[in-house]
């Protein structure tokens, strides 16, 4: 186990009964990556990730965090981790400062480390109207909130998120997709895991992919790796005015656009390339006589490349 | 000892301590302290009302701490049987689980909080029975006093034991508090009655049985059921073995809580 892959599965497996939910999954995740773990429901996403966190025990194999064997030293293994695994519920007689306090003391830090943290991360995470208040009163999108900021106490270098967007409306999607953002723009030094079969999240948040299917590893690359290997990538253009049929005939004769079709009051263009030929298109683009009042890529690659392959692994 | 292991006390302690925060705040102490108060009074007002008295200091000591096992049972179905499995229940061990502790730490914790906070209970009861001797004639046996509240405390080890083990495996708290209830009220009692009745076996090893000690050390005799038929119930006197009453009491809470650790350290979420 090397500093290289903070997080690793070895020949992981993991059985319910006769149900295999994780076949000899062996998973090296990359140190300050931001990983998408791809997978349809019952893939062995969230079995996988429930292992790494030490809710659950494997079958047999194992998982490791910074060189420990989280099933042999959970204390040492989750030293340095954050985690947010589905919505968990928190103690509801307990306000989001008293909880951060328990948790921090779990970890052995000092009171006033404890103070400083909670009052900075709560502020980060939009909670601190609320840190005094009782959890138990907290909406879903909240609590989901307060999980994310739990999972930075004690400056973690490792957070694993187990589809932190599940079940949230599409504010608190958008909210907490933004507060990720934020998590990962203000510390380049962690490396984060997420499940997730939300494309366009993991387009908008993740630098490397996983896809997994029948609890069984089928890719792990860079997002650009995959996203190019693909046949086709999308970019969604939108005219200031109602696409015509002149517009997309100029567009279809820029370099390295394969079609150009009208979707509502969108234009979708299917090219070929990577983020170098993209960026080139997006200038030719702009550069053509109408106006276009916004630009960007579509997750339909990152689908595409995700539905064949999770076909052929069937 | 290592530092190692001297943090997974520290840690143990955060636990107990937010473990017994949570009894505090919840509804159930309401309940167990109503209950208590119930009790209490009912063995106060009673004897003033009907104009009479226990006798003696030793008698109201006796009349008194016969109740205590009821009281130690009680907070083991309403909180020690429920420690444990809320954690999976409301979910909670998401949060609890992922972070650096160990189980034992986790479970040492939540047994401590229940032995802490049954055990104040009983020492505000046996307090509050040795401050109502006043009232009473007679000479106050201390030695005695001291023996059943020590015993008191080795029933609040083996019942929390025993509640433990159920919440251990136990997949809601209301599943645990009913086996913890059922266990004690019936199947543990009917066993004991059986043994006896059938097979002239002396249940001296029950944990129903043991507690009965925490009364007769005010008078060293134990009432030993030797057969009982249709109509007559014999009955010897025995002298009380207040150590191994003792002992009885703190090998079931050793037993039922290394099982119970066990059970909770493998469970899956």
């Amino acid at each position: 186990m090397t500093s290289e892959y903070p997080i690793e599965f070895v020949s992981l497996r993991k059985e319910f009964g006769s149900f295999v939910a994780v076949n000899d999954l062996s998973l090296q995740i990359k140190k300050n990556s931001f990983t998408g773990l791809l997978g349809p429901n019952g893939a062995g996403k969230s079995t996988s990730l429930k292992i790494l966190t030490h809710l659950i025990h494997a079958t047999s194999g194992e998982a490791y965090i910074n060189g420990y064997e989280v099933d042999k030293n959970p204390k040492q293994a989750l030293q340095g981790v954050g985690t947010v695994v589905e919505t968990p519920e928190f103690y509801g007689y307990l306000s989001p400062n008293e909880t951060f306090r328990y948790i921090g003391e779990i970890f052995g830090m000092k009171r006033e480390s404890i103070q400083s943290q909670t009052s900075e991360i709560l502020e980060k995470v939009k909670m601190a109207d609320w840190a005094d208040k009782k959890i138990g009163t907290f909406s879903k999108g909240m609590r989901q909130r307060i999980s994310i900021g739990l999972s930075l106490l004690n400056d973690p270098s490792v957070i694993i998120l187990d589809e932190p967007t599940s079940g949230l409306d599409p504010r608190g999607m958008a909210e907490m997709r933004e507060i990720l953002k934020n998590i990962r723009n203000d510390n380049n030094n962690l490396t984060i895991l997420m499940s997730s079969h939300m494309m366009h999240e993991v387009s908008d948040l993740c630098d490397r992919i996983a896809m997994i299917n029948h609890g069984t590893l089928l890719l792990n690359d860079d997002f650009e790796n995959v996203i190019s290997d693909s046949d086709t990538r999308v970019v969604i253009v939108r005219p200031l005015e109602t696409p015509n049929d002149d517009m997309l005939d100029k567009i279809g004769r820029l370099s390295n656009v394969v079609s150009a079709e009208r979707m509502g009051g969108e234009i979708n263009v299917r090219m070929k390339g990577g983020n170098e030929e993209m960026a080139a298109l997006f200038r030719q683009i702009a550069a053509l006589d109408f106006p276009v009042c916004g630009m960007s890529e579509s997750a339909n690659a990152l689908e595409d490349k995700y539905l064949s392959l999770i076909k052929e692994s069937r | 000892m290592t530092a190692e292991f001297t943090d997974d006390l520290r840690q143990a302690y955060v636990v107990a301590k937010n473990e017994i925060k949570k009894f505090f705040r919840g509804k159930k102490i309401l309940i167990f302290g109503l209950l208590v108060l119930a009790i209490v009074l009912l063995q106060t007002i009673v004897p003033i009302v009907s104009n009479s008295s226990y006798g003696s200091k030793d008698n109201l000591l006796e009349s008194f701490v016969s109740f205590a096992i009821l009281l130690v049972e009680l907070a083991g179905v309403l909180f020690t049987a429920t420690s444990l499995v809320s954690e999976f229940e409301e979910r909670t061990a998401l949060v609890l689980f992922t972070k650096p502790i160990k189980k034992w730490s986790i479970f040492i914790g939540k047994l401590m909080a229940s032995m802490m906070a049954v055990g104040a209970f009983i020492l505000i009861y046996y307090v509050y029975a040795a401050i109502l001797t006043f009232t009473e004639p007679g000479s106050f046996s201390t030695g005695a006093f001291v023996q059943s509240l020590a015993l008191a405390f080795c029933a609040v080890f083996g019942v929390c034991g025993v509640s433990m083990l159920f919440g251990s495996f136990a997949k809601k708290g209301s599943t645990a508090s009913i086996l913890t209830l059922v266990f004690f009220v019936l199947l543990i009692g009917l066993i004991s009655g059986l043994l006896q009745t059938f097979a002239h076996i002396d249940t001296w090893w029950s944990i129903n049985d043991a507690p009965g000690y925490l009364g007769y050390v005010f008078t060293g005799i134990r009432p030993e059921v030797i057969d009982v038929s249709p109509y007559v119930v014999d009955v010897a006197i025995t002298t009380a073995d207040i150590i191994r009453a003792g002992a009885v009491l703190v090998l079931w809470g050793v037993i039922t809580n290394i099982a119970a650790f066990f059970i909770f350290r493998r469970r899956d979420f």
